[in-house]
């Protein structure tokens, strides 16, 4: 089964520690916590860019897994709008309308505004095989529709989906949602 | 050392021993053991460092120049420069721009140098972290090495450009033309003089070495 599992981490960046014990399985698990409590840090650790002081991170019949954080520029490297797509191995020529930007392939990316520059940069880590897709307030940039459209695309998707977020308004139902709170990760039911 | 003044002179002071020669070289390294608070930076730039002045010192001596007194000399600079980064706290260029230009008659020159150099700082210290996701970001592409460097560098590069133009914006929103007031504390201890005596005691014996100050003592 697909899975992210987080065994006893400890996760340390100066004087922020944050633990987690936790099983990511298949489906859209969305983390909630207030502004510092260790989102961002949990999805950079998850994409393999921290690494835990304690305990291990597995990633279990994952071949592929992306992150997207929260600054849709850090990901941007095509000189053209066209160029960034064919960037993660896609077709632009089928992309581009479906994220709003039909016209618009000779654009420098770095020109566009931050909601489409966000649009560009989800659009493609959706569209790629990736089968955990760690995304760091994903919905922050988008307006209330680019919201509402993310939330179901999210929620119907396969695979391991994980997103940080404030804006959990915007969630389907059957999403598991998890809190950090004092430090810790833990899912609502617990 | 707390004091910030300090810890510039027995920076600036202990380079110039390591770079004059491998005595002062040593006793910066000496100075670094008993006088600092020892930290270094993560094993990754060590590793970096170290191959590059490794490589540089391997060609001054092939092409028959001072390849192992290159190698610790410049390997006393980075201990010190290690020093001075960690040790280094939000605020303490910009007091020291401002407490130096009211020193030498051009405060307002020395806050706008003190407030440049602490933006420049804070930049630098943000571009890290930028590095870091970026290379996370880029690496997710799995591009082809030199494309991969290209795409690292442009991307940090407009990263940067965006942050500092959003930062200009925001001082200048907040009213600020050039100069102002600025009126920092400093707090010296016995042990920040104490440590600043001992890194102007290498520096002379770098500039005299050992034979002079003996002939000195005599």
């Amino acid at each position: 089964m697909t899975a992210a599992v987080l065994d006893h981490v400890v996760l340390e960046r100066g004087p922020f520690r944050l633990e987690a014990d936790a099983v990511f399985g298949p489906g859209f698990h969305v983390i909630a916590g207030r502004i510092g409590a260790g989102k961002s840090t949990l999805a950079l650790a998850l994409a393999g860019g921290l690494i835990p002081v304690a305990g291990a991170i597995r990633l279990e019949d994952v071949s592929r897994h992306l992150w997207i954080g929260q600054s849709p520029g850090r990901h941007l490297t095509g000189a053209t709008v066209e160029e960034e797509v064919a960037s993660w191995g896609l077709a632009p020529e089928l992309l581009l309308d479906r994220l709003g930007l039909d016209g618009r392939g000779a654009t420098d990316p770095f020109r566009l505004s931050r909601g489409e520059q966000q649009r560009l940069v989800l659009g493609c880590a959706l569209a790629t095989d990736a089968d955990l897709l760690v995304l760091d307030e994903p919905f922050a940039p988008l307006d209330i529709p680019g919201r509402i459209a993310l939330g179901r695309t999210l929620g119907a998707r396969h695979g391991v989906t994980i997103a940080t977020t404030h804006a959990d308004r915007h969630v389907p139902p059957g999403t598991t949602r998890w809190w950090i709170h004092d430090g810790r990760l833990t899912s609502e039911e617990a | 050392m707390s004091d910030p003044r300090y810890r510039l002179l027995a920076v600036a002071a202990l380079s110039g021993a390591s770079f004059l020669s491998v005595p002062g070289a040593i006793g910066a390294a000496l100075w670094w053991l008993v006088c600092s608070d020892r930290s270094l930076p993560s094993l990754r730039t060590i590793l970096y460092l170290g191959v590059t002045v490794l490589l540089a010192a391997a060609a001054t001596f092939i092409s028959g120049g001072d390849g192992i007194p290159y190698l610790i000399r410049i390997s006393a600079v980075l201990l010190i420069a290690a020093h001075a980064y960690s040790s280094q706290q939000d605020g303490d260029l910009f007091d020291l721009g401002a407490w130096l230009g009211a020193r030498l008659g051009f405060p307002a020159v020395g806050f706008d140098l003190g407030l440049t150099a602490e933006l420049a700082l804070g930049s630098l210290s943000a571009a890290a972290d930028d590095l870091t996701q970026i290379r996370l970001a880029v690496d997710q592409k799995r591009l082809p090495l030199l494309p991969r460097w290209f795409a690292i560098g442009t991307t940090l590069l407009h990263t940067e450009l965006r942050r500092g133009r959003e930062l200009s914006g925001l001082i200048a929103l907040r009213g600020y033309v050039g100069g102002g007031v600025h009126l920092p504390l400093f707090a010296p201890t016995r042990a920040d003089l104490l440590a600043s005596c001992a890194a102007i005691s290498v520096f002379l014996f770098a500039i005299l070495g050992p034979r002079d100050i003996f002939i000195l003592s005599l």
